[in-house]
């Protein structure tokens, strides 16, 4: 509440600085005390359980989602009959999501639960006050998501020991390797079985370079990823951001600067190697093409990744070129690839309890979350003998396209026609074998070396990706951007990160 | 003589190039619409397309209903936007430039005002989403600043200072006219230049405008043409920056040359219009532009 009235109080603030914003200001205090009578008009309602309470949801769909009205009224009738609460998605597109989240949080609107993740100023939010405080709540109104989930994943949700979201089942984990054209896989006799180092596959891509003079042996995942980071990950926890990394397996859980290890040197060594030799796409920083429509031009055999089950599946039908994907480490599960995607509750949301409520259903109920994921059957997808779902007979641009990945239990609804068979089964049994960073469940808060974040931010930003895509010698820039690290402060956030660290072991 | 003649020589040639420098960047968006997709990945972009495609325009049929009604969202708003913002800023104008008007300074100073300072972001939305009522309605696309540009207002205002002489409108009280046949029946007629002039303008923002639909519009129903591509290219853009991942994946994204095809058709009816305000416009302008 002295959150709440603290931005209050700044908006008013701000508003007042300026002449014009008089009007704003008188707006922003009468609004205050409008929204809690309101408030008291539907909780007054709620114990007579006469009016179902409406949870709007806010979350980004990439899809077309023209239909999203009509499959929240086939949700709601079972929402209705199981808590007495309505739904109202809210599908947006990314770039207006984040817009869209920063608006409606500011004001009162009716807003229950949205998608939170480190991706989307959900550090912002968290400081505006803007999320509820679910650690104790779950407990009481969502049982079954925390069983679903687990318990030792949801603890790698919280931030400063508070719990803010719950996170959708998916796999939890990575696993680093590399996924090549099948066709010329086969053509040239590639025995996958051989590449056991990331160093073997200098030779597949040797073969390629002298026997496929059109085509690029290796392209980057897209313009964001490097080579490197790619290889490092099979070694290090990145903590998402690489200042400051754990070596997997470090039991003593020390924090260090990835850029001085040895492992930094040796694999920028070797992506040099590869990118003398003309295995590396030679516009590689400086292109906008990702790798999938490199590979559909034909310029491409493979692209370094942090895979899942299925993955080379997934990006074969993205691509339109059959792959096939080569693993080169354990399953690793880092914090971020279990919170990276939370849904979390509004501090516009006017019934707390209800809402999780519908959250835990959307970790049981299969009828609910298939219509979440894939649509309504008969409209939006068809099941056929095997129990994949697959688009309707001659509709080709179908309303509703969702995923399987964002939100809720995706394990318990429909596979796609082009899913791998037994994808939950695999994708369990792949969250069952990952091998934990030290780190795991760690979010760490960087507010205290905030000036040396984006110092250090915007040096890796100058040097990374040339380094670690092998267009620059590293012998020479390596020590020039080492210093410039120091300079810009790494070491201080190395120091918070392992002051957190210890505090929590 | 001669030396002007250099002179005029020269001017071409600079407005040739500044001319070419504009036109150029045009042709290849509209040369690559018309290349095959995977042609424009294996060979970049190129003014003369070596495999010649309509895919692009087969695809923007295909899922033409999306297109269509965003298509239609733009003409509405511009067509009702250009119209009601003409008379709203005349209205404005009028009044403000004639010298008898109790109070002028400080209203030209009221308009004058908001071309340096606003609300802010936040509260402007909070106003109008929780006074106005105004999300995911029409009306988002219409009012939010651009119905009355403070901008258009002093062009407006110095026009009719400037170009309509006050013996004129003092002979035609002299003949008896009140202020609206004055207004109606002499200003109006001769403002014809201002008209074209804030009409495109006018139009031309509310056909470029995006910014309103994403802010007050989250229902897809309602999205403008410049909006779709807006967040089409936003979309890409996110996918190739942040890593989720493997999650997000590009598969439901129109490609390179569907984007293209869009801009097209999102700038042909501007094209189209241009010429008919051609006539007037460096004649408003010119006029509007001195500060009087």
């Amino acid at each position: 509440m002295k959150k709440k009235l603290l931005t209050r109080l700044l908006c008013m603030v701000m508003a007042a600085g300026l002449l014009s914003g008089c009007g704003s200001k008188a707006a922003d205090s009468g609004q205050g005390e409008k929204t809690p009578s309101e408030n008291q008009g539907e909780e007054a309602s709620e114990p007579a359980d006469e009016e179902p309470y409406e949870v709007v949801m806010a979350y980004f769909a990439m899809g077309n989602y023209a239909d999203a009205e009509a499959v929240s009224q086939e949700m709601s009738k079972i929402t209705k009959e199981k808590i007495n609460v309505t739904v109202k998605l809210m599908p947006m597109d990314v770039v207006s999501f984040v817009e869209q989240m920063t608006l409606m949080l500011s004001g009162d609107e009716k807003l229950d639960t949205l998608l939170i993740s480190q991706n989307f100023n959900m550090s912002s939010q968290i400081a505006q006050g803007q999320l509820v405080d679910i650690t104790e709540l779950v407990e009481t109104w969502c049982p079954d998501a925390v069983e679903v989930i687990g318990a030792e994943n949801l603890e790698g949700c919280k931030v400063n020991g508070v719990l803010y979201g719950l996170p959708p089942t998916k796999e939890y984990g990575v696993e680093y390797g590399a996924v090549m054209r099948k066709d010329l896989v086969e053509k040239y006799n590639i025995d996958l079985d051989s590449i056991k180092t990331w160093e073997d596959l200098g030779d597949v891509f040797a073969v390629i370079k002298e026997n496929e003079p059109e085509v690029y042996p290796l392209v980057s995942f897209d313009s964001a990823t490097s080579i490197g980071e790619m290889i490092l990950g099979s070694d290090y926890d990145l903590l998402q951001d690489k200042m400051g990394v754990v070596k997997l397996g470090d039991q003593n859980k020390t924090v260090v600067n990835l850029f001085e290890t040895p492992e930094y040197e040796e694999t920028l060594k070797l992506v040099r190697e590869w990118y003398q030799s003309g295995y590396v796409y030679q516009d590689i920083t400086t292109t906008q093409e990702t790798g999938s429509s490199l590979m559909a031009a034909g310029k491409a055999f493979a692209w370094l990744a942090n895979m899942k089950p299925g993955y080379a599946e997934q990006e074969s039908k993205n691509s339109g070129v059959e792959l096939v994907q080569v693993n080169l480490s354990e399953p690793i599960a880092c914090t971020q690839d279990v919170a990276a995607l939370q849904m979390g509750i509004a501090r516009n949301c006017q019934n707390v309890e209800k809402t999780l409520a519908f959250l835990n259903l959307l970790y049981t109920d299969a009828d609910l979350m298939n219509l979440l994921t894939n649509g309504i059957e008969g409209q939006h997808y068809v099941l056929n003998d095997q129990g994949k779902a697959s688009l309707p007979e001659g509709v080709t641009d179908s309303g509703y396209v969702f995923n399987h990945w964002e939100i809720g239990n995706n394990f318990i609804t429909h596979l796609w026609d082009n899913d791998v068979d037994d994808l939950w089964t695999i994708t369990e049994e792949f969250n069952k074998s990952t091998k934990k960073s030290p780190a795991f469940g760690l979010s760490f808060d960087l507010n205290d070396v905030s000036t040396e974040v984006a110092a250090v931010n915007s040096t890796m930003s100058q040097y990374r990706m040339v380094l670690e895509n092998g267009t620059v010698e590293p012998e020479e820039v390596l020590a020039e951007f080492r210093d410039k690290l120091k300079a810009a402060g790494i070491d201080a956030i190395i120091a918070c990160k392992q002051q957190q660290m210890d505090a929590r072991k | 003589m001669i030396k002007s003649r250099k002179m005029e020589v020269f001017a071409y040639i600079v407005i040739g190039l500044i001319g070419i420098s504009i036109i150029l960047p045009f042709l290849l968006l509209l040369m690559s619409s018309f290349t095959d997709e995977i042609s424009i990945t294996r060979n970049g972009y190129s003014f003369f397309p070596k495999e010649f495609s309509l895919n692009a325009y087969a695809y923007l049929g295909k899922s033409s209903a999306t297109i269509v009604r965003a298509y239609l969202v733009s003409i509405f708003v511009t067509v009702v936007g250009t119209v009601w913002g003409l008379v709203m800023t005349v209205l404005c104008a009028y009044p403000l430039s004639r010298r008898e008007l109790p109070g002028r300074k400080v209203m030209n100073f009221y308009v004058f005002f908001t071309m340096l300072f606003n609300g802010g972001l936040v509260p402007t939305y909070l106003t109008y989403t929780q006074y106005f009522h105004i999300k995911n309605t029409i009306w988002a696309l219409l009012v939010p600043n651009i119905l009355v540009q403070a901008y258009n207002v002093m062009l407006a205002k110095t026009f009719f200072q400037t170009s309509i002489p006050v013996e004129v409108l003092e002979a035609a009280r002299v003949d008896g006219a009140r202020e609206t046949t004055i207004f109606g029946k002499v200003v109006l007629p001769l403002a014809k230049p201002i008209f074209a002039t804030l009409g495109l303008f006018i139009s031309v923002t509310y056909w470029n405008d995006w910014t309103n639909g994403l802010i007050y519009l989250t229902d897809s129903k309602l999205f403008s043409l410049q909006n779709l591509l807006n967040r089409m290219t936003s979309n890409i853009q996110f996918l190739s920056s942040t890593s989720l991942g493997g999650n997000v994946t590009a598969a439901d994204l129109p490609s390179q040359t569907v984007r293209m095809a869009i801009a097209i058709i999102g700038v042909v009816p501007m094209l189209a219009a241009y010429p008919f305000f051609q006539k007037y416009f460096v004649k408003g302008i010119a006029l509007g532009a001195v500060k009087g």
